[in-house]
C-alpha cells in the first residue's frame, strides 16, 4: 500500500497583519505519527490550520502527493486528509452514531444514498474506538474521555489516509490521553494512517510519536525522533525551562523532568 | 484491515439511521395536517353544515355557505404553503447560524421584507404582485445582512442572544419606520394596515400561484443545503475537514430561506414564531438530521399556520383575528422558554 504524502513549502501563514510564521518547510514522515510540540503561542496550531486548509497560506504552499491542497476540490481533499480541531460542537440530541456517520460526508454526493459501505465505516470506526456499546447514546450525557473517543470516531469513519488532530488530549484526565493516544497507536499501526497531531505534553508526545517537530516563535526549531530532539537545550531553548532529561523505564523514550526552584534536591541537579 | 469485517455490523443492531418512531411521527403529522386542511375549509366566522362543504369543494357555489367554503379554499392554500415556508426558512437560518433563536420572525428578516414592500407601495407606487415579492425579496436580504453584521461585531462573533438582539431590535425600529413611511401616505395606509399584522384572509389564487415558482425554489435549495447543514452543525472547523466549502454553503442556504420567507411576507405580511417553534418541535421528535427536519418542518409548520388560522377564525366571532397575531401568542412564550432554558447553547 502506498501511502499519500503531505509537503509544507516555504509555508507563511497568520492572522489579522501578523505573520504566525513563514518560509516553514516539513516533510510528513508516512504512515508515522508526528507530533507538533511548543510552547504557547509558537504558532503550532496555527500550522495545523494551514496544513489543514482551515486557514489560507500567505505565502509557499502545502502539497498532498504533489498537488496544491489549496486548489484541489475540497471534498477530494477530504477523502484523503482528515481533521479533528480542537473545539468541535455536538448539535443538541445527536447519538453517537448518527455524529460518527456524519463522518461520511465526503465520501456522499447530494443524492446518494447511505450505503453498504457507509455503514461498515461506521461499524469499523465505533469497533477501533471501543465505542460500539455507547452507538445508541445521546452524545450529550457522554464523559469528555467518551465524547473525545468519539470524535476520533468520527474521523476514522471518514477513513483517510492522513489524520490531523489539534490537541486531542486537551480536557482529558491522564488516564483518558492515554487511552486517546493509545488508540492513535492502534490506528497507525493497524491501518498505517499518517498522524500528525498537536501535543501540550512533552512527554507524552515523547512516548507516542515516532517523529516530534518542536517550534519556537514560529520557526521549526528541531526535528527528529524523540531521542534527538528532547534534550535539554530544545528544552531551554523552545520552552526557556531547565530541565533534566532521563531514559524512561518503561519505554526507553526519553522523559523530561523539569527543574523549577522548589523541591529540587540540589545534589541531584549539579 | 481485520477491523473492518461486515460481520462485526451483527453487533449494532440500530446503525441504519432509520429510527421506527421518525416514520411513526411523520405520519401522525400528515394525518394531521390533512384533517387541519378540512377544519380550515369548514370552519369560520360562518357555520356551514358537512353537507356543503363536500359540493364546494368540488367547485360548486350554489348557496352562500357554498360560496363561503368556497372563499376558504384559496385562503387554506395559502396557509398551507406559507406555514410550510416559514417553518423550512427558520429551521435553515437555525442550521446556519448554528443559532437556536434564528427566525425569519426574529431576525427581523420579515419586517424588512415589510419595510420595502411599505416603501414601495408609499413611495415608488408599486402595485403588482411581482413588484411585491421582488422587493420584499430584496428587503429580506438587505435585513438579513445588516443584522447579521450587526449581531457579529464585537467579541465572539454572532453569538445567539447577540443575534437575536439585533435582530429584535431591527425589527422593531423597523415596525416603527413602516408606520413612519404609511403615515406619509393616508391613502394608502389603510389597505397596509391588516397585510402588515400578517395574515392569510385575503387570499386569492392568483397571488399564491405568483409566489409558488419562488416557494418552489427556495424549498429546493433548503433541501439540498440539507445534508450540508448536518455538516455544519458540528462546527466550522469540522465541516471544512469534511470537505464543506463553509462560506458559499451559508450563502446559499441562506438565499434559500429568504426567498421562503421573503415570497411569504410578500403574500401575508409578516407572521412570526412559526420559524422558531416548528424546528424546535421537530428536533425534539426526529433529531438533528436536516435532511429529516426541512421536509417534516414544511408538514409541521403548515399544520400549525392552519391551526393558527383556524383558532384566529372562531375565537373572535363574528370578527376574526389575523393569523399573525395568533402566532405570535402562542410563540412568545415558547421564546420566553427557550431563552430560559438553562443556557442558550449554539445548535
Amino acid at each position: 500500500m502506498t501511502h499519500h504524502r503531505l509537503f509544507v513549502q516555504d509555508l507563511a501563514a497568520g492572522y489579522g497583519d501578523r505573520n504566525v510564521f513563514a518560509g516553514l518547510d516539513l516533510d510528513v514522515l508516512p504512515a508515522k505519527i508526528t507530533a507538533i510540540v511548543g510552547a504557547n503561542a509558537c504558532g503550532k496550531s496555527t500550522l495545523l490550520r494551514a496544513m489543514s486548509r482551515l486557514l489560507p497560506p500567505r505565502q509557499g504552499q502545502v502539497l498532498l502527493d504533489g498537488k496544491s491542497i489549496h486548489t484541489m476540490p475540497p471534498r477530494k481533499l477530504a477523502q484523503t486528509l482528515g481533521l479533528l480541531p480542537q473545539s468541535p460542537i455536538a448539535p443538541e440530541g445527536i447519538t453517537v452514531s448518527d455524529l460518527v456517520g456524519r463522518g461520511r460526508h465526503p465520501h456522499q454526493g447530494v443524492f446518494s444514498r447511505w450505503t453498504r459501505q457507509d455503514d461498515e465505516a461506521v461499524a469499523a470506526a465505533l469497533q477501533a474506538t471501543n465505542t460500539t456499546d455507547l452507538a445508541e447514546r445521546p452524545v450529550d450525557e457522554l464523559s469528555g474521555g467518551q465524547r473525545q473517543r468519539i470524535w476520533i470516531a468520527m474521523a476514522l469513519a471518514q477513513q483517510t489516509d492522513i489524520l490531523l488532530l489539534d490537541e486531542p488530549t486537551t480536557f482529558l484526565d491522564i488516564a483518558h490521553q492515554v487511552e486517546v493516544l493509545d488508540l492513535l497507536v492502534d490506528l497507525n499501526q493497524t491501518r498505517g494512517t499518517t498522524i500528525i497531531m498537536v501535543l501540550h505534553d512533552l512527554n507524552l508526545a515523547a512516548r507516542y510519536a515516532d517523529h516530534l517537530v518542536a517550534m519556537a516563535d514560529g520557526r521549526l526549531h528541531a526535528r527528529g525522533t524523540p531521542g534527538d530532539v528532547l534534550t535539554v537545550e530544545t528544552v531551554r531553548d523552545v520552552f526557556g525551562l531547565e530541565s533534566s532529561i532521563v531514559a524512561d523505564p518503561l519505554s526507553g523514550r526519553p522523559l523530561m523532568l523539569p527543574i523549577g526552584r522548589h523541591r529540587i534536591k540540589r545534589e541531584e541537579v549539579a | 484491515m481485520s477491523d473492518l469485517q461486515p460481520r462485526r455490523l451483527a453487533a449494532i443492531p440500530a446503525l441504519r439511521f432509520h429510527r421506527p418512531s421518525r416514520v411513526f411521527w411523520l405520519a401522525i403529522m400528515l394525518a394531521a395536517l390533512a384533517v387541519l386542511t378540512v377544519l380550515s375549509v369548514a370552519v369560520g366566522t360562518r357555520d356551514v353544515a358537512w353537507h356543503d362543504v363536500f359540493p364546494a369543494l368540488a367547485g360548486h357555489v350554489e348557496s352562500i355557505e357554498q360560496a363561503a367554503v368556497a372563499v376558504r379554499i384559496p385562503r387554506t392554500l395559502l396557509a398551507v404553503l406559507a406555514g410550510a415556508a416559514l417553518a423550512v426558512s427558520g429551521t435553515v437560518m437555525q442550521g446556519v447560524t448554528r443559532n437556536p433563536l434564528a427566525e425569519p420572525g426574529i431576525l427581523g428578516v420579515n419586517m424588512g421584507a415589510s419595510l420595502a414592500i411599505a416603501i414601495g407601495v408609499a413611495w415608488f407606487g408599486i402595485a403588482s404582485t411581482q413588484a411585491f415579492i421582488w422587493t420584499a425579496i430584496a428587503g429580506a436580504w438587505g435585513t438579513a445582512i445588516f443584522v447579521y453584521a450587526i449581531g457579529s461585531l464585537g467579541r465572539g462573533g454572532a453569538t445567539p442572544l447577540k443575534l437575536a438582539l439585533a435582530g429584535t431590535a431591527t425589527n422593531v425600529a423597523f415596525v416603527s419606520l413602516v408606520l413612519a413611511v404609511l403615515l406619509t401616505r393616508n391613502d394608502v395606509a389603510g389597505g397596509m394596515r391588516s397585510w402588515q399584522v400578517g395574515g392569510v384572509g385575503g387570499a386569492t389564487n392568483d397571488r399564491t400561484a405568483a409566489i409558488l415558482p419562488f416557494l418552489a425554489a427556495g424549498f429546493v435549495v433548503s433541501l439540498l443545503s440539507a445534508r450540508k447543514l448536518n455538516s455544519l452543525a458540528l462546527g466550522d472547523d469540522v465541516a471544512a475537514g469534511l470537505g464543506e466549502r463553509v462560506a458559499r454553503t451559508r450563502v446559499v442556504a441562506s438565499f434559500g430561506a429568504i426567498l421562503l420567507c421573503g415570497a411569504t411576507t410578500a403574500a401575508c405580511g409578516p407572521i412570526a414564531f412559526v420559524g422558531l417553534v416548528v424546528p424546535h418541535l421537530c428536533r425534539s421528535l426526529f433529531g438533528s438530521d436536516y435532511r429529516w427536519l426541512v421536509p417534516i418542518g414544511a408538514v409541521a409548520g403548515a399544520s400549525l399556520l392552519l391551526v393558527a388560522d383556524v383558532v384566529g377564525r372562531v375565537v373572535a366571532r363574528p370578527s376574526e383575528l389575523d393569523v399573525g397575531i395568533v402566532t405570535a401568542f402562542l410563540g412568545a412564550p415558547f421564546f420566553v422558554w427557550i431563552v430560559r432554558r438553562q443556557r442558550i447553547r449554539e445548535l
